[in-house]
């Protein structure tokens, strides 16, 4: 209510008004410089504001941007490069190639039915690698690990436990499979200096046996080789030999000398189609078919029709006399 | 302000220019002299707001002076509360009873001032308006906030009484009373130190 009563806004006090409008601040304004920079500032948010609508079509990719920077995308993300990644790595590779494991193992399934697979040696040939035996067929399949794994348990079914096993198999027995690499040599340097031609190896037909099912797992012996063995030890009563004279069924000293032949040229064996001229011969039958046909020259082995191993003169002759005593 | 908000940076421009000076008054003059010196803090505070805001601002209903005092008046609550003072929401806190009216008592002082008019004509009159603008921002430092901000809003700003209360977030009611609660104890004040001019114009 005006103080006189004239006034037409009831609420608004003209003298009071009027002593606003003549009070000491009325004229006062912002310092120039504040101004400057609020304008400053108004005009940057104003640009800003503009900015977007020019490139807007960068929105989306910084829409995109933005949500792959979240952690939960950006988590599954990663985590689908890293398994990217791993498969091309391991890309057409078995899943357990980096486990120390013999080259020649790769082969080992071809010796798991060679019982039901074994073929004169004239009527199949070897394969393009030459590392198949004459008498096995070409059923091979692409070693696995898991093939590889159930074989060893299957072997030893069927193979007779030896009822005393000798010393020599002894240590062996114990040894891991990793000194099988390693064993050739040492092998080789037994049978130069005769220690392997001893006849006690003549009687030592089941302890042979379980020395073959080491050896199957021998890095550098042709398959076909590992497969006779076997196929020897598992049942030598279906087996039999002929050098010069009649044939005549498998001996356990026959068995004997294979092993030692085996332990001799382990490692040494290499693709060769040549026979040597002048060898002395030994044929292996199964069920009175042929299977195998050995040839010692003087100083290779020649297991027909594409291994051959060469060795120390000493060491083809201490076989040599080893093969007369045991077909003696 | 919605061609602001498009990007024309004239268009703030154009209303800077045109409500600086109010608000800056009106900031200065509800800080009070306790506060004086964060007037230009709170000043620039508002106009950021402002353009923080441009792209939500939506006109309904009430003009863009209307929001921006709006603004202004809660950063300066807001100073009010930082400084450790406290702000009553209650506009009448302090108040011993109704409003004081005007008599139609012919020997109040203030019944005797000089006629109020947008500009002194004479130099004594001049003086005397001077004084009394200074001895009412005296006054102002009395009132409570809520009724300071009103009357300002009022008397200075010159908002109407709905958008003052539309400024302070208050009932037209609430409003209106605050400013006759504040105007009550201006008028008190300003009439007990301003004699009359026809009594020599001087302050007792």
């Amino acid at each position: 209510m005006s103080a006189n009563g004239e006034h037409p806004d009831a609420e608004r006090d003209a003298w009071l008004s009027a002593a606003l409008r003549h009070a000491p601040d009325a004229q006062v304004e912002p310092p120039s410089a504040l101004s400057d920079t609020i304008l400053r500032q108004a005009r940057a948010a104003a640009r800003g504001a503009r900015a977007p609508d020019a490139h807007r079509p960068r929105s989306l990719w910084a829409a995109a941007w933005a949500w792959l920077a979240r952690p939960p995308v950006a988590a599954g993300f990663a985590s689908l490069m890293v398994a990217t990644l791993v498969g091309l790595i391991w890309w057409d590779r078995p899943m357990d190639e980096a486990l120390p494991r013999p080259p020649a193992e790769a082969a080992t399934p071809a010796t798991r039915d060679v019982r039901e697979h074994v073929v004169p040696p004239a009527t199949v040939g070897s394969d393009a690698g030459g590392r198949q035996s004459p008498g096995v067929t070409s059923e091979r399949t692409p070693a696995t690990p898991k093939a590889e794994r159930s074989h060893a348990p299957r072997a030893r079914s069927l193979s007779p436990a030896p009822p005393t096993p000798a010393p020599f198999q002894d240590s062996r027995a114990t040894a891991p499979t990793d000194r099988a690499a390693a064993e050739p040599r040492d092998e080789t340097t037994a049978v130069a200096s005769g220690a392997l031609a001893r006849p006690a190896a003549k009687a030592a037909a089941p302890a042979a046996a379980a020395q073959l099912r080491r050896e199957d797992s021998a890095p550098t012996r042709p398959a076909a080789l590992a497969a006779l063995l076997d196929s020897i030890a598992a049942q030598p009563e279906r087996w039999s030999w002929q050098r010069n004279a009649a044939r005549q069924p498998m001996t356990p000293a026959l068995q004997g000398w294979l092993l030692q032949l085996d332990a001799a040229t382990t490692g040494h064996w290499r693709d060769d189609t040549t026979a040597p001229a002048g060898a002395v011969l030994l044929q292996l039958y199964r069920d009175g078919v042929p299977m195998a046909t050995l040839h010692l020259g003087d100083d290779t082995i020649w297991l027909a029709p594409a291994s051959q191993a060469a060795l120390p003169r000493a060491a083809v002759t201490a076989l040599k006399q080893a093969l007369d005593d045991a077909t003696r | 302000m919605a061609a602001y908000a498009g990007g024309d940076a004239r268009a703030f421009e154009r209303l800077y220019a045109r409500h600086q000076a109010g608000l800056y008054r009106f900031i200065r003059r509800l800080l009070g002299a306790a506060l004086n010196a964060q007037t230009d803090e709170v000043f620039q505070d508002t106009w950021l707001r402002v353009v923080q805001s441009r792209a939500r601002w939506q006109p309904q209903g009430a003009s863009f002076r209307t929001w921006l005092f709006t603004l202004a008046h809660h950063r300066v609550v807001d100073q009010w509360r930082r400084s450790g003072r406290e702000v009553s929401v209650d506009a009448f806190e302090g108040d011993d009873g109704a409003p004081w009216e005007p008599t139609g008592d012919a020997s109040a002082a203030w019944q005797h001032w000089p006629a109020p008019a947008p500009a002194a004509s004479h130099t004594e009159e001049l003086a005397f308006w001077r004084r009394a603008g200074e001895k009412l921002l005296g006054c102002l430092e009395q009132l409570p906030v809520p009724q300071r901000s009103a009357f300002l809003l009022h008397h200075d700003d010159g908002l109407a009484l709905d958008e003052v209360a539309g400024a302070l977030g208050v009932g037209f009611e609430t409003a209106k009373t605050r400013l006759r609660y504040a105007m009550s104890k201006l008028r008190t004040c300003m009439g007990a130190y301003l004699s009359p001019l026809s009594a020599g114009g001087e302050s007792r």
